[in-house]
């Protein structure tokens, strides 16, 4: 479970991106964070991953308080997360399976159940044929599914994704939202930012609306078919 | 049954041991692969930065081994190694005796013997032939003399002016020298070598870690987007900083074998002109190259300045690196 207790962060050049956020997400829920650009999406998920800290207020992950998780601990932390954004950032030098086996390698996986787990994160999204190519190689759509395979491939609790089909075409964006899906069906807690409400409206899970870092609205898809 | 789990109990802690062992070595394994991957991505930029570095730690090296070669020559000369003491003309015996002890107390002189100035003129008349001219002086003009043979080889320049320094000072003794006032002079250029060998060593050294900090930075700058990565995957602070210190150690190892390199093909060049330029002098000496322990302890040295160097980009970036 995650659970914001009235968040607040405010960044060192002024900007408040999120205003006294209380939130609650059960474990293995399926949440989209939507808003314009600007109303503290990314900041959100930015706080769950520790890559920022709350100025105000505090956030509980599977009962841990995350200002009290000591600096050394922050990694390994991490390591029960998954994060993609829009940019997957993945390294050119390095094959798609080198890129995916990254955080099996860093938590000290032997090599052959590294391999056989990038093998099958790559299978899962589709490009196990590509295993062996660089990321500039690739299409757009297929580096941010490399970017999802290195974030699912050590088998998560909870995946964090700011604006995965940002750059991607509506046919590709709805792929990889069956994805995403297809996680949160094993289990995983999901947490998708995305301004493309369209696309979010299509997949019957709750909605948490953001505006200027303020929290508008949280709601159940069954409320929402209620409140249309 | 008990004792197949006390069995097993008492080899938990044992698998976990090796298990982080096994980590421990294959994060170092990775981080190496790494950086020679990164440095192999760019092998122009990475060739130029480690020949310059190369070419700035054979300057030391080379000083090292013209001092040691110069030394070495010094030590040739066995029979010259030898020290006189000039007793003033009313020393007493008993004076005579206390220099002589105070003499056997170093323990690189050979041997010490006192000559009479009775005995130093009869040696001086049948060396130069000029016993009647002598004969014409009232009273006897030479002093008292203690020759010393000294076994060059258990003693240093720097010991040895100091003791002439402090017979010198002796009340009964009038002056000390060497035989050959030309070796004092080399012993005090080979000090002055070696002092200018050490001050050149810190520069090159703190030249050389710069020069690695400095490469290290533009590298880290070049691979921010990658240690984001590592980051965000769960990276250690240590396992993100790895990379780039074994890559500081890689400059400093492959520098140090092209400075190696220089150093020995400057000796092969070199070995043939100075037999030649020595058997003129009917002299044997052959140009002494570096030891293994010499190698191994100057290569040590410029893996450990690389190493500092990394640390030092590390430390110069600390405010854009805060999170690593």
């Amino acid at each position: 479970m995650i659970t914001f207790f009235n968040v607040t962060k405010k960044y060192p050049n002024g900007h408040v991106a999120l205003s006294n956020v209380s939130l609650e997400i059960a474990s293995g829920e399926m949440v989209f964070l939507q808003g314009h650009s600007g109303a503290g999406k990314s900041t959100l998920l930015k706080l769950i991953a520790l890559l920022e800290e709350p100025t105000r207020g505090h956030l509980v992950v599977s009962g841990k308080n995350l200002s009290q998780i000591k600096q050394n601990k922050v990694p390994y932390y991490r390591r029960k997360l998954g994060f993609i954004s829009q940019n997957p950032k993945l390294l050119n030098n390095y094959s798609v399976f080198e890129n995916v086996a990254m955080p099996l390698m860093i938590a000290g996986f032997d090599r052959f159940d590294t391999a056989r787990r990038v093998r099958a994160a790559l299978e899962r999204v589709g490009l196990l044929d590509k295993e062996h190519c660089n990321p500039p190689t690739l299409s757009e759509g297929e580096q941010q599914r490399v970017g999802i395979a290195r974030a699912v491939v050590h088998k998560p609790r909870f995946l964090l994704a700011d604006e995965p089909t940002g750059n991607l075409d509506p046919e590709l964006s709805l792929e990889i939202m069956k994805l995403f899906e297809r996680f949160h069906q094993v289990g995983v807690t999901v947490l998708i930012a995305s301004h493309d409400v369209r696309l979010l409206e299509t997949f019957p899970y709750r909605k948490v609306q953001l505006a200027k870092g303020q929290l508008i609205t949280s709601l159940q898809a069954e409320e929402e078919l209620n409140h249309g | 049954m008990a004792k197949a789990i006390m069995k097993k109990r008492n080899s938990l802690p044992q698998v976990a041991w090796r298990e982080s062992v096994h980590r421990y070595l294959t994060s170092h394994y990775m981080a190496c692969k790494l950086s020679l991957r990164n440095l192999s991505t760019s092998p122009l930029t990475t060739f130029l930065s480690i020949f310059a570095m190369g070419v700035c730690l054979s300057l030391p090296m080379s000083l090292y081994l013209f001092v040691k070669n110069i030394s070495h020559l010094s030590e040739g000369f066995d029979q010259g190694s030898a020290i006189t003491l000039y007793l003033n003309p009313h020393a007493s015996t008993k004076e005579v005796d206390a220099i002589l002890q105070r003499v056997k107390q170093y323990p690189f002189i050979k041997k010490a013997t006192f000559l009479g100035p009775e005995k130093t003129l009869q040696e001086f008349e049948a060396a130069s032939g000029l016993k009647d001219t002598l004969a014409l002086l009232g009273e006897n003009p030479l002093p008292g003399v203690i020759t010393m043979e000294l076994n060059p080889k258990e003693t240093t320049e720097t010991e040895l002016l100091i003791m002439k320094e402090a017979l010198s000072k002796m009340s009964s003794v009038k002056s000390a020298a060497f035989d050959y006032d030309w070796l004092e002079k080399l012993a005090i250029f080979l000090l002055f070598g070696k002092a200018l060998a050490h001050a050149l060593y810190l520069l090159i050294g703190l030249g050389v870690t710069l020069m690695v900090g400095n490469t290290i930075r533009l590298a880290l700058e070049r691979h921010r987007d990658e240690m984001d990565v590592l980051n965000l995957v769960g990276a250690t602070k240590a396992f993100i900083r790895r990379p780039f210190l074994y890559r500081g150690m890689f400059y400093g190892a492959f520098g140090g074998m092209i400075a190696l390199l220089v150093t020995y093909i400057a000796i092969f060049t070199l070995s043939n002109p100075t037999q030649q330029l020595v058997s003129l002098y009917q002299g044997i000496f052959t140009l002494e190259n570096l030891t293994f322990y010499d190698t191994v302890t100057f290569l040590a040295a410029s893996i450990t300045l690389g190493w500092l160097g990394a640390i030092v980009a590390f430390v110069q970036q600390r405010r854009a690196l805060k999170e690593y």
